[in-house]
């Protein structure tokens, strides 16, 4: 009896907030993991190996466009001098003409390249970005993702261009479209589902431990009719709650 | 109930068979490349020792096979035997190169002094060429028909038949 008070009137609610809340903790956790999970704190400076060597200052302002052809002939100077300049025509024939200006500063063109590399996996190492890993491919990769950038291909056009050669596996995140649909749908729909059997159960054992209309509701002060019993509770009573003689003190005493 | 555990069991078991029935078959090295069906992408890169630049426009109405490899590869090691009686067997007809991935030349010419030299071993400083063919590890192999379009990528060490078979296509196209 005592048990079937304690289950209705207390456990349930508290219990099935609890699952909520951890569900949901789960889900937004979840959720927010392919984002975000590779990207540094605002405000942190971009790890990676910086400018090349080199690298001519540039200032802001009027000295903006000088600034961006000299970042344009760096990049070019840099890929030609490794042996092979970007093919920008081969480039182009795949993503088209660049759609953004370049960066107009190093640190700009730094933070998109860190930006970018954040969501392309590196095809190396299990389950990690290029901005994260230290291998030699990543950092290839890396490097072409700025020379791209510096010729002004935007985010999109890059990943587009790593997606023809890798395929969509190097993208960290899938996309939304045929199976990709599954990744991003799925866990929303096993969300809800679980939510919807969670809280068919929570209401099916509510309905269980509630009291029937035709059971006598418990009282606190009621004894059983065994007088040996009777005898036991109150003791019982007594070591719990401190009532004096196992009887309950009377309303408003405390 | 213990239906109803069987249905469940089995609604989430049967999915799964059915992933491992439908891989089984698949050789794990033929991989789906999106490049396979599409343009080959262009490279000029230089010979090893540097007196020679290939490219890959240039070989146009003649196949060729495009090997990624590295000293540092332990399958690369018997795979370039396989690949140099190849150049040898086809070379007439189809162009090997060889592009060297993340390697230092002084390593290269002590393995190709080693293994012998069959076909060209170009340098990709950068490996801007590895990227833009999509190399993930090497060894993988590209296989590219007369016009300059990629008709089948093999990841892993080819071993003599493997070799013919993809080649043999090329052949009849060309």
């Amino acid at each position: 009896m005592e048990r079937r008070s304690w289950l209705s009137t207390l456990a349930l609610p508290c219990w099935a907030r609890i699952l909520l809340a951890l569900a949901m903790a789960g889900f937004v956790g979840l959720s927010a993991l392919p984002a975000g999970a590779n990207e540094l704190p605002p405000g942190h400076p971009p790890i990676g190996d910086g400018m090349p060597a080199g690298h001519p200052p540039i200032d802001g302002g009027g000295a903006a466009d000088d600034a961006t052809a000299a970042l344009i002939d760096q990049a070019v100077a840099r890929a030609e001098q490794a042996g092979q300049p970007i093919d920008r025509a081969f480039v182009v024939s795949l993503v088209g003409e660049p759609a953004d200006a370049p960066p107009a500063t190093p640190e700009a063109l730094e933070e998109k390249t860190h930006a970018i590399a954040a969501v392309l996996r590196c095809p190396v190492c299990q389950g990690s970005a290029v901005a994260d890993s230290p291998s030699s491919t990543a950092i290839n990769m890396k490097n072409e993702v700025r020379d791209l950038v510096a010729l002004g291909f935007s985010r999109d056009q890059v990943l587009r261009y790593f997606e023809a050669s890798y395929g969509q596996f190097v993208l960290m995140e899938p996309k939304a479209e045929g199976l990709g649909w599954l990744v991003w749908l799925l866990p929303g729909v096993l969300f809800v589902g679980g939510l919807a059997w969670v809280m068919t159960k929570v209401r099916q054992m509510g309905a269980a431990s509630a009291p029937q209309a035709d059971e006598p509701v418990p009282t606190r002060g009621q004894l059983p009719e065994d007088p040996d019993l009777a005898h036991w509770v109150r003791q019982v009573r007594e070591l719990a709650y401190g009532w004096p003689g196992g009887e309950p003190p009377a309303k408003g005493e405390g | 109930m213990n239906k109803k555990v069987l249905i469940g069991g089995l609604l989430l078991v049967l999915p799964l068979i059915a992933l491992f029935a439908v891989s089984f078959g698949n050789d794990p090295h033929a991989v789906r490349s999106p490049l396979v069906g599409k343009e080959a992408p262009p490279f000029r890169l230089v010979t090893v020792d540097g007196d020679q630049t290939v490219d890959l426009a240039a070989l146009r109405g003649k196949p060729a096979v495009v090997n990624f490899w590295a000293t540092w590869c332990q399958p690369c090691k018997a795979e370039h035997g396989v690949l140099t009686r190849g150049a040898s067997r086809f070379g007439d007809q189809v162009q090997f190169l060889g592009i060297v991935y993340d390697d230092e030349p002084a390593a290269i010419n002590a393995f190709l002094d080693r293994y012998g030299r069959g076909y060209p071993a170009l340098i990709d400083e950068g490996g801007k060429a590895a990227i833009a063919y999509g190399v993930a590890g090497v060894p993988e192999t590209f296989f590219i028909d007369a016009e300059g379009k990629i008709v089948s990528k093999y990841a892993g060490p080819l071993t003599p038949d493997l070799l013919t078979r993809y080649v043999r296509p090329l052949l009849e196209g060309s």
